[in-house]
Order: structure tokens, then C-alpha cells, then sequence
């Protein structure tokens, strides 16, 4: 005899009832505040600029992302503290953060909600990585709100978005560069490289920057042992470490962020992996990346956006406050609110529109935008930072330090220190 | 005694009378209309993005519910289509640069030949076995299509 | 490099995949159940590693008995509550349950534990232990001694104690059982405390290499099912090499194909034996 499963008799009149009340209960937090507020009319004399946020601050890149919110936060504070925009009688720039996840289709929702409550801020930074920053553009693009980014997919400038706005060098040009550079370096110190591992994460971010590398490979003439892709989310890195030891090249380049990174790292030297490895931005060069790896990040390289020893005050300030070095994604979003608040400066205004058009004329080169590579920032019309350059670093006794080219950087690189 | 599951006696069920009172009907067309008529009065653009989301779940919920609910066998592979359709659509609009309003019912189509393909040799299990099966299907079609670079 | 260490590989991860999925089907052997929901106690065990290595400084390793002792008690109190009502319900609402419950125990954990990605630092991570010419990762090595040891002991536990020859016996023939004085009630408690409380020590012993996050057991819920099916729904020797089995299939297929693709092959395979032989490899064999 088995159990009845229902209990009472299910009529049409308690399923809509119950179904009612579920949808009703589903919609009640969407129904907020919500009609879209008074118009964006030009107020010079606002007492606040709106700056909006929207980062990957839980889920698989949130060390990046709250890295990069901290980065913000001390720009904001420190522009504020010297008077704010000074040509709109110091208004002081206020931050509103929303949680991107690392979620694409998340992302946009949280942009589209951002951008529907009341008034929108003025511009927009973020979303940290490439996938996330794709959908976000989307909705800023047709809301037309500025959005200032540090990641570095190319897609981003290629769609022809007028309110979109690359600090970094794109990842093509990291790509090439990461591999160039890496075979100079390997060259100058007397070692001919023959056969490179290619590994990346499977996303925007990886994808991207894994086609420069191969595209530069094959310019160089190196031979690609292995070009493979791995989901980020994995939880085992071992299968992809057994596969490039196989492989058994002579230098590994990797694209990955921080959880993906830490975790290929120890995967392959307990594997017993004695082959230099080349990390593309992502994770390598952040503090979270020697908090879990310890002493095994001593030597490695990785191409960055921008020279760690050129932050300047803005990195004392950062390791005063926070107790560890500033990393790239935490001073090149610093950056992009120095570019904001200085278009400002330069054009007074709350209107999104009237900013964009002041971010695509003007050139900066206060506060952290002036120690982006080449000393400024200056936006082409398809969005691009035409001083961007990308350049190579190094781990040197627990410290990240520029090491390549000379003429961007002032430390000297240490092969196969690992 | 132990029986396997798939043979296990199951109750009569029927979740909901299938007889519809004209006092619902018009409840139901009171509700869709202010569904499908959100976009015009609701000024929010979150709001009504979360309205076409319930819609959205709400059709792949319904289709799955016909082979689930009626039919009793649970497809936890359901996904797999709401993907084909959906990589479709991105193929034919995106790609070959179609009007949406012919890729999405095209991208129906496709999702339809695929579950045809995919019901074929599936059909062959029930009860847990079905559900497992969908499921593995499900992993498969993650792996591919990450995999696969069109 | 190449077959002989490819080979290893797989037998050490295929050691660890048994024993999650030793458990699974215990509880299918025991109670007809399955459990849709095994992957995230194996999930709560990696969080009960990790708390104990990151709060406590205790190796995961360590831990993982007192992590699987705990999620045994959890599983045996959720069987009273939530899988006693369902085992003899029709397959649509046993599978709705367990799949909920999962879907609980990973939304639980996002909201207590965050949903970030994490893992924990060991002394011995990085090491490399060489044996007979192959080069063996010391975290997979410890794992699958682990999961060794343990299914030597949960074979001791089914053939020479009374509560294990209990267990044998009411999945052999229920209603035998209780003629012979045995309360399946108690019976499927154990069972199912047991069963999960093993994926939680499996889950314990890989955290030193594997990342941890409320939904990582999606990562494995299907390799754990294949193995099980492929064992034999109910038999823990059949689990045991299936697991084995499995591990060494995804291994040498990441020498021929892309490591993306490791576990299409595994699933495939799957599929394959699912529809092929379903009512003969899937007979309900008696757990040895």
C-alpha cells in the first residue's frame, strides 16, 4: 500500500490561489521605488557627482573585484580630501557599488537595475572582467552612460559603443606582448626557447588574450606545443597540469585569474613541473595570488597593464591603508576614476552625454591615470587608450616589480628564477 | 519485498482539474494582458526585465511540465534545449545575420529536430534511469558546447 | 610521461572517485533511494575541510574523519525528516526531493559561507613524490591512500559487525530483515548517515588540492552516477572498481583529447551503457 503523496484534494481554486500568491510574493521586491526619477537635466551645481560601480565582488573573481573596488574607493576618498571638482565647487564624487556576481547575465541585470532607480550616475566603472563588462556595456550603451573598464577584451572597442571607455592595452596587444616579451627576455639571458604550453581559462578574458599569444607565436617563430582551454571553475587543476607536462615545453604561458591560477600553479609543481611559467595579468599579479602560493611566486613573470613601481603616491597611500601592495586592477580602476573626475574638471557637467563627449576629447594625467604607461590616458572614438602599452613584471623577493622593456620599466628581469 | 524503482505502483494523480470555469478564464486573460502589457505602463526597465525573465522560465517551465507533470517522467536534461534554442537564435540572427523574427522560430525548429534525436535512444529508459540519462545529457552538451568554437 | 604515468593518475583519482560514490550506493542498496543530492554532501564536506584548515589549522586530512562523523549525523537526521516520508513514493517525487535538498545544502552554504572560490594552503601541496619512475602528486596520493583505508574498513564494518551484517541483510530481502528482529527504520538512518557521511570524508581528503565553493558539486555529481550505474546500482565492490575504472578512462582520454573534453568520453560511455543494458548491468546486486 503506498502513501498517498497529496494529502487534500488539489482543486483549480487552490492552484490559483497558491499560484497567485507566489507570483505576487516573487514580483513584491521588484516593485521598489521604481518610476525612473526627474530628468537628467545639466545641474553645475550639484554638491555630489553620482560615480556608479559594478564589480565581480562574489563568485569566482571576487579577489579581483574587491581589489578593484578598494582601488576606487581610495581614489574617491583621496580626490575628495583635495577639494573634489574643483570647477563644479568641489563636489565630492559619491561612490555606489553594486555586485556584478561573475555572472554575465547577472551582470546586466544588476547594471539594468543600477541604472533604473531614480537618477543615473554620471558614468559608470567597471566590470573588472572581460565576460561580465561585455553584457554590462550593453546596457550602458543604450542607456547611454559613460562606462570606464579595465578589462581588456577587444570585442569591447570593435562593436562601435560610443560610451565605452579601455584603459588597459586591448588583449590582443597583451596577448603579443606576453609573448614577446617573454622570448626577449628568455634571449637575453642567453636561453632559446623552442616549445610553449598555452593554457587558458575559457571565457572572454582568456580567450582573447590566449589568440594574441598564438598569433605572436607563430611571428616568432616558437612552436605551440600545447593551445588549450580549461573552465575556470574547475575545481581539479590536475588533468590540465598532467596534459602541458606531457606536452613538456620549455616555457608555459598562462591566462587565468586568481582561484584558476593558485591552483594550476600548485598543481604543476607538485606534478614536478620545472618549466618557467609566464602569467597574463589575472591573477599573477595580485597580493591574494603570494597569500596562497607563498614563496613559489618568487620569479614568476607575467605581462601587467601598468608598471606596480611607477604608482606612486597613490600605492603608498593604497599599502598604508589596506597592508599590501597595490595591485593592477585596484590602481588602473583608481585610474579611471582619476580620468572621470578630471574630464569633469575639464567639462562641468551631470549629464552623461556631455561627459562622454569630455572623455573622448580630453587627455589625463592627474593622480593614477598619470602613472598608466606613457604618463596619460586619451581616449580614440572607438574607446581605446591610445597610450596604452602593456609590460612585463616579476615577483623579486615578494614584491612585484617592472622588469621589460627598458624603456618602460627600471628593474631587470630574472629568467627562469622559479 | 523490494521492487526496482521503475516498478513501483504509482497513485493516481491528477494535480489539477483540467476543466476550465469561465470565472478563471477571465481571471487569466486579466492577468496576461497585465503581463504582456507591463512594458508600457511599468516606467522601470529592471522591473519589466524581471517580467520577461517570469516569462521566459515560465514557457521552459510549461514544456517541461508536459513531460514531467502529465507524463510523470522527470527530465533533468530540460536545459539542453532552452540552450539549443537559444544558440540558435545567437547562430541565425548573430551569424548569418537573419531578422529575429524568423531566427526564433527557426531556433524552435532546431530545438525540436533536437529532441527528436536526443528522445529517440532516451526514451528507451524511464523513471530514475530517465532522469539520469537527461542528466548526462545535460553534462554533455556543456562540454560541447564550451567546446565547440563556431 | 606518458601511458604508465597517465595510468597512475587515473587509479588515484578513480580511488577517490569510488569512494565518493561508494556511498551513493550503499544508500540505494539499503533504501532504493537515489540520492540526487550526494554531490553536495560531498560539497559540505570540502567546507567542513576547508573551515578546519583555514579556522583551525587543522590538515584537511586530519580532519576528515570528524568532518564525515559530523555530516553523518546531519545525514542521519535528515533521512528522518525529509527522506522517510519519500521512500516509497513514485520516482518523480523522490528525484523532485533529493534534487531540492541539493539544491538547499548549496544555496544554504552560498548564504553562510559566501559564494566565493576557495582553497586552503598545505605544507605538502606542491610536493612531488617519485616512485618507480613516475612522478605522483602527494596531495592525490594521500587522497586515494585515504580512500583506501577507508573502503578497507567499511568492508570490515558490512561482513564482521552486527550493524553492517544488518545492513546487508535488509537490502538483501526487507521484509526478512524485520522478521529477524531488525528495525529498518534505525537501519536506513545508518544507512543514509553512512552513505553520505562517506562522500563528506572524500570531500575532506581532496580539499588540500580541489576548490572549494557551495557549488562545486555539480562538478561531480555525474561522474559519482556513473560509476555507481556502471558498478552496479547497490554493490559497493562494483563501485569500487567502476570508480577506478572511471578515473583511468578520464586520464588516458586527456592524452588523445583536449582536457576539456575529459568527461565527454566518461559521460558518453555512460550513456551508452545506460541505454544499452538497462535492466542488465543496472540489476540490483547485493553489496559484497
Amino acid at each position: 500500500m503506498d502513501s498517498d503523496v497529496s494529502r487534500k484534494p488539489t482543486t483549480r481554486r487552490r492552484f490559483m490561489t497558491a499560484s497567485a500568491l507566489t507570483a505576487a510574493a516573487t514580483l513584491l521586491p521588484a516593485c521598489g521605488p521604481g518610476l525612473s526619477g526627474s530628468g537628467k537635466g545639466d545641474d553645475k551645481n550639484a554638491d555630489e557627482v553620482r560615480l556608479g560601480v559594478i564589480l565581480p565582488l562574489t563568485g569566482s573573481t571576487a579577489q579581483n573585484g574587491n581589489n578593484s573596488r578598494k582601488g576606487i574607493e581610495l581614489a574617491a576618498e583621496l580626490i575628495n580630501k583635495a577639494g573634489g571638482i574643483k570647477s563644479m565647487d568641489g563636489a565630492k564624487i559619491k561612490l555606489d557599488v553594486a555586485d556584478a556576481t561573475s555572472d554575465p547575465a547577472k551582470a546586466a541585470s544588476a547594471a539594468t537595475q543600477f541604472l533604473s532607480k531614480g537618477t543615473p550616475p554620471v558614468a559608470i566603472v567597471g566590470a573588472y572582467a572581460s565576460g561580465l563588462t561585455v553584457t554590462v556595456g550593453q546596457v550602458t550603451e543604450r542607456k547611454k552612460v559613460p562606462l570606464l573598464t579595465t578589462a581588456f577584451s577587444d570585442e569591447l572597442t570593435t562593436k562601435g559603443y560610443k560610451y565605452l571607455f579601455q584603459l588597459p592595452a586591448k588583449a590582443s596587444a597583451v596577448g603579443n606582448a606576453q609573448m614577446q616579451y617573454a622570448l626577449e627576455i628568455a634571449k637575453a639571458s642567453g636561453t632559446d626557447l623552442k616549445n610553449a604550453a598555452i593554457v587558458y581559462a575559457n571565457n572572454a578574458y582568456g580567450e582573447s588574450q590566449a589568440k594574441g599569444l598564438q598569433s605572436q607565436a607563430k611571428a616568432s617563430g616558437i612552436n605551440v606545443a600545447l593551445f588549450e582551454s580549461y573552465d575556470p571553475t574547475i575545481s581539479d587543476a590536475g588533468p590540465v597540469a598532467h596534459k602541458i607536462m606531457a606536452a613538456n615545453p620549455d616555457v608555459i604561458f598562462s591566462v587565468a585569474y586568481v582561484t584558476d591560477g593558485v591552483l594550476l600553479m600548485r598543481a604543476l609543481k607538485s606534478a614536478g613541473n620545472k618549466a618557467p611559467i609566464v602569467g597574463g595579468v589575472g591573477g599573477y599579479i595580485t597580493p591574494d595570488f603570494k597569500k596562497s602560493l607563498g614563496d613559489q611566486v618568487e620569479g614568476v613573470l607575467s605581462i601587467d597593464t601598468s608598471d606596480p613601481d611607477q604608482y606612486g603616491d597613490i600605492a603608498k597611500a593604497y599599502e598604508a591603508k589596506y597592508g599590501e601592495q597595490m595591485p593592477q586592477e585596484a590602481h588602473d580602476n583608481a585610474a579611471a576614476v582619476y580620468c572621470f573626475a578630471e574630464a569633469l574638471e575639464q567639462n562641468p557637467t551631470t549629464d552623461p552625454k556631455k561627459l562622454a563627449e569630455a572623455l573622448h576629447s580630453g587627455t589625463f594625467e592627474a593622480g593614477a591615470a598619470g602613472s598608466m604607461p606613457g604618463g596619460k590616458v586619451k581616449f580614440d572614438e572607438t574607446g581605446a587608450n591610445t597610450f596604452a602599452k602593456p609590460l612585463m613584471v616579476q615577483w623579486q623577493q615578494g614584491r612585484l616589480v617592472g622588469v621589460w622593456p627598458a624603456d618602460l620599466t627600471s628593474n631587470k628581469p630574472i629568467w627562469n628564477a622559479q | 519485498m523490494s521492487v526496482l524503482p521503475d516498478e513501483r505502483t504509482e497513485p493516481t494523480r491528477r494535480a489539477v482539474s483540467s476543466r476550465v470555469r469561465p470565472g478563471n478564464a477571465a481571471l487569466m486573460v486579466v492577468l496576461l494582458a497585465a503581463l504582456f502589457g507591463a512594458p508600457f505602463y511599468l516606467g522601470n526597465e529592471y522591473q519589466v526585465r524581471i517580467l520577461v525573465l517570469v516569462c521566459i522560465f515560465g514557457a521552459a517551465a510549461v514544456g517541461w511540465n508536459l513531460l514531467g507533470g502529465y507524463a510523470n517522467q522527470v527530465s533533468l536534461g530540460h536545459a539542453v534545449f532552452f540552450g539549443v534554442g537559444a544558440y540558435a537564435v545567437v547562430i541565425f540572427q548573430g551569424t548569418l545575420g537573419w531578422s529575429p523574427w524568423l531566427a526564433m522560430p527557426v531556433g524552435v525548429l532546431v530545438s525540436l529536430v533536437a529532441a527528436l534525436v536526443i528522445g529517440w535512444p532516451t526514451f528507451q529508459l524511464s523513471g530514475h534511469y530517465f532522469a539520469l540519462g537527461t542528466l548526462a545529457l545535460l553534462q554533455v552538451f556543456h562540454i560541447v558546447a564550451r567546446y565547440w568554437r563556431v | 610521461m606518458g601511458l604508465l604515468q597517465s595510468l597512475a593518475n587515473g587509479l588515484l583519482i578513480g580511488s577517490v572517485y569510488a569512494l565518493i560514490a561508494v556511498g551513493l550506493t550503499l544508500v540505494f542498496g539499503v533504501m532504493d533511494i537515489v540520492n540526487f543530492a550526494h554531490a553536495e554532501f560531498l560539497m559540505l564536506g570540502m567546507f567542513g575541510g576547508f573551515v578546519a584548515s583555514h579556522h583551525f589549522g587543522i590538515d584537511p586530512l586530519v580532519a576528515a574523519p570528524l568532518v564525515g562523523a559530523v555530516v553523518f549525523g546531519l545525514g542521519a537526521l535528515l533521512e528522518r525528516v525529509l527522506i522517510e516520508p519519500i521512500i516509497k513514493a513514485p520516482p518523480l517525487a523522490q528525484v523532485m526531493a533529493t534534487v531540492g535538498l541539493g539544491l538547499m545544502l548549496a544555496d544554504g552554504a552560498a548564504a553562510l559561507m559566501g559564494s566565493d572560490f576557495r582553497s586552503v594552503k598545505t605544507s605538502y601541496q606542491t610536493t612531488t613524490i617519485d616512485a618507480l619512475g613516475l612522478r605522483l602528486s602527494a596531495t592525490y596520493l594521500y587522497a586515494a591512500v585515504y580512500a583506501l583505508v577507508v573502503a578497507v574498513l567499511l568492508a570490515l564494518f558490512l561482513n564482521k559487525t552486527e550493524f553492517g551484517k544488518a545492513m546487508r541483510a535488509t537490502a538483501q530481502n526487507r521484509g526478512a530483515a524485520v522478521l529477524m528482529g531488525i528495525n529498518p527504520k534505525r537501519m536506513y538512518m545508518l544507512a543514509f548517515g553512512l552513505g553520505v557521511g562517506l562522500a563528506a570524508l572524500a570531500g575532506s581528503a581532496i580539499v588540500p588540492y580541489a576548490l572549494v565553493y557551495p557549488f562545486v558539486g555539480q562538478q561531480y555529481v555525474l561522474i559519482m552516477f556513473t560509476v555507481v550505474v556502471l558498478g552496479g546500482l547497490g554493490s559497493v565492490l562494483g563501485a569500487i572498481f567502476a570508480g577506478l575504472a572511471v578515473g583511468v578512462i578520464q586520464s588516458l582520454t586527456t592524452l588523445v583529447l583536449p582536457s576539456e573534453l575529459q568527461n565527454l568520453v566518461v559521460f558518453v560511455v555512460f550513456l551508452v551503457v545506460l541505454v544499452l543494458a538497462q535492466g542488465g548491468v543496472m540489476r540490483r546486486v547485493r553489496p559484497a
